[in-house]
């Protein structure tokens, strides 16, 4: 009981509230609200509002001949985006953004094919070794991003197993390393986000209620018909936690791309970073940053919209 | 015993700060000074020499602009980018009567053309850009540009990732100015890279030393470099270096002080002390870049002074230019560099 509860009259007013089976003042419930989520909000606030404003408001203004914000406000910034710039109008920045969605989608639809395996492989392990085997999709995430890619170069290197094996069987030219190539950027990415959709989809499974597989079995379904009526609705939460996880930070990925891949396109995330760096030119890269954020906002509105009216249909 | 450990710690603390020595706070490029010449320093003017890396320019500038500038003494930008920090007051002007050694410089930075008269910067070292190639891949030693930039289908090649470096030299091929801003000819440079980009043997970009790594790693037979990685060919016999007949990029890095420095008098002894001609030898022989400094040339390692690629003769320094700040034209350069990688 708190000081509140012990000084309250006999007779409560309209001030007062029932709150978790006592009485509380209405003004002491809103303060203990307050206190409560305040410093959500204000981290949110320092950390996310603000950086967010002040991207938008730099958007608009002006890079002066030394790289410095001049405060000089004009569209040059948006007029740029939409490919409008010193050569004439180009279709570079469309592709930049096709070629980065491109990259997110790929990941996430290979991650999504792997992952539903791997999820029924682990919750199928019994109790003792479940542990190791999670522990072992977990262990890779431990380690930095960079230390993981400079390990997939080993890896691929033109006189490890991998390339000899492909060698022998005449898929690369001999002497050839495995990288940079497509099939390196992928093996990368799937393997820096795998985690992501294989954790989230592994607790909806293990929730499963196999009973309704068992019914659709009966009721003579094929395997794709049990999965799409009887597996896929009961792990959708799972999964589409585990696409946002993915399709939201592979959009902006450059580091993998970039290492595995030789740098041979620009994806957005070069462009950002390219204009924050060589460019200095700080006013486009925040123009830049609000695209991609822009991007990732609607793809995660047009998933969330779906799961609404999933619920209410 | 908690207490007895505070009052340990507090007492600790006040011992050092009573013997607190003088620091220099040295923002520099990774991997480019020589350990024994800091410590000789230290010796010498009884202080400690801080040491903070950066990997390009451009971080520096941001960092400097965050409040760096009353962090740091002493801070080493490339050539291309002293205008703007000059402009943008990052930088202190230089008291000539502090350094007596920068007599040592040598004509060319003496008056340097991103700095003229030394007012903010005294060179550091520097060096070119050139060709890094596997002599065991071509027939003939590798002369021209055109052996990267019009690859044969055989050669496996990669690009430089450095903006201004490698269109400057894709416009010294089509025997155009580095530092042109004629839209023609820059959008014939970037013709001309993407041209490259379609060959068969092209392997994407790489920057700083990925070149030389991937060269002498047989993952590619021919790439772009910094001069100084080019005594990597005494490990690797198969490996050179050639600065190509149509002339390249030249760099230097120069000494400055920031605006704010908390010790800009620690960072005139450390600039006298590197201008110095025995001290200057040290660091040019221990990081096998060019020293800049005319009373150091004697005392030179033989095999670095011989070598034309890393101490050009008269003939190739004259095709040697450098990479001015484009000012307002930088986002132009930073919009055909995009459609090089995009396209």
């Amino acid at each position: 009981m708190t000081d509140e509860d012990k000084n309250a009259p006999s007779k409560p007013d309209d001030s007062y509230t029932v709150f978790h089976g006592g009485l509380v003042k209405k003004k002491t419930l809103s303060r203990r609200a307050h206190s409560f989520v305040s410093p959500g909000f204000l981290w949110s606030l320092m950390f996310l509002v603000i950086p967010c404003l002040a991207l938008f408001v730099v958007s608009f203004t002006t890079r002066g001949d030394y790289g410095q914000i001049e405060w000089a406000f004009t569209w040059d910034n948006l007029k740029q985006l939409a490919g409008f710039g010193y050569f004439g109008w180009s279709a570079d920045n469309l592709l930049i953004v096709w070629r980065s969605i491109q990259v997110a989608v790929v990941t996430t639809f290979l991650c999504v094919v792997l992952s539903y395996p791997l999820a029924f492989f682990l919750a199928s392990r019994p109790d003792k070794s479940r542990t190791v085997w999670l522990t072992l999709l977990l262990i890779p995430f431990w380690t930095n991003l960079v230390i993981r890619t400079y390990a997939w170069f080993l890896a691929l290197a033109p006189n490890m197993p991998l390339a000899l094996l492909l060698q022998d069987i005449g898929a690369i030219d001999p002497g050839a390393p495995l990288y940079p190539s497509t099939f390196a950027v992928y093996l990368g990415m799937v393997s820096m986000y795998l985690p992501f959709v294989a954790l989230p989809l592994y607790t909806a499974v293990e929730k499963m209620d196999w009973a309704l597989v068992e019914a659709a079995r009966d009721l003579y379904s094929g395997g794709w018909r049990v999965f799409r009526h009887a597996i896929l609705p009961q792990t959708m939460p799972g999964l589409s936690v585990g696409i946002t996880l993915t399709l939201v930070p592979a959009m902006g990925m450059f580091v993998v791309p970039d290492m595995l891949g030789g740098s041979r396109y620009m994806l957005i995330g070069n462009l950002i970073q390219q204009q924050f760096g060589t460019s200095r030119n700080w006013p486009l890269g925040a123009a830049l940053s609000l695209v991609l954020m822009l991007l990732t906002l609607s793809a995660l509105m047009a998933s969330r919209r779906r799961e609404i009216n999933k619920v209410e249909g | 015993m908690k207490m007895k450990f505070g009052a340990l710690a507090l007492g600790a603390l006040l011992a050092g700060s009573a013997a607190a020595k003088e620091e220099l706070n040295l923002y520099i490029w990774t991997e480019y000074t020589e350990p024994d010449l800091i410590k000789a320093f230290e010796e010498k003017y009884d202080c400690k020499v801080i040491e903070t890396n950066y990997e390009n320019c451009e971080e520096m500038v941001a960092k400097l602009q965050a409040g760096g500038i009353s962090q740091y003494d002493m801070v080493i930008p490339s050539d291309y980018i002293v205008p703007s920090m000059i402009e943008l007051g990052l930088l202190a002007e230089l008291d000539h009567a502090k350094i007596p050694n920068i007599k040592n410089l040598t004509d060319t930075f003496a008056d340097p053309s991103f700095d003229k008269g030394n007012k903010f910067s005294a060179a550091y070292q520097w060096g070119t850009v050139g060709i890094v190639y596997n002599k065991e891949k071509f027939a003939e030693p590798v002369t021209s540009w055109k052996a990267v930039l019009e690859a044969d289908d055989s050669t496996r090649f990669a690009l430089f990732d450095s903006e201004r470096e490698m269109t400057g030299i894709a416009l010294r091929y089509l025997g155009y100015s580095m530092n042109t801003t004629n839209k023609k000819e820059l959008k014939k440079a970037a013709d001309l890279l993407i041209k490259a980009k379609k060959k068969k043997g092209y392997a994407g970009f790489v920057a700083n030393v990925g070149g030389v790594s991937k060269v002498t790693a047989k993952a590619l037979d021919i790439s772009l470099g910094y001069s100084g990685d080019s005594m990597k060919s005494e490990e690797f016999p198969f490996m050179d270096y050639v600065i190509p007949e149509e002339g390249t990029v030249v760099w230097c890095d120069s000494m400055c002080i920031t605006k704010k420095a908390p010790n800009k008098e620690l960072a005139y002894k450390f600039m006298n002390f590197i201008l110095d001609a025995k001290n200057g030898a040290q660091l040019s022989n221990y990081i096998a870049f060019a020293t800049p400094n005319k009373a150091s040339l004697p005392m030179i390692d033989k095999a670095l002074l011989e070598n034309p690629s890393i101490y050009p003769d008269a003939e190739t320094e004259k095709k040697l230019e450098f990479i001015l700040d484009a000012g307002a034209n930088t986002a132009m350069y930073g919009e055909l560099w995009k459609m090089i990688k995009t396209r």
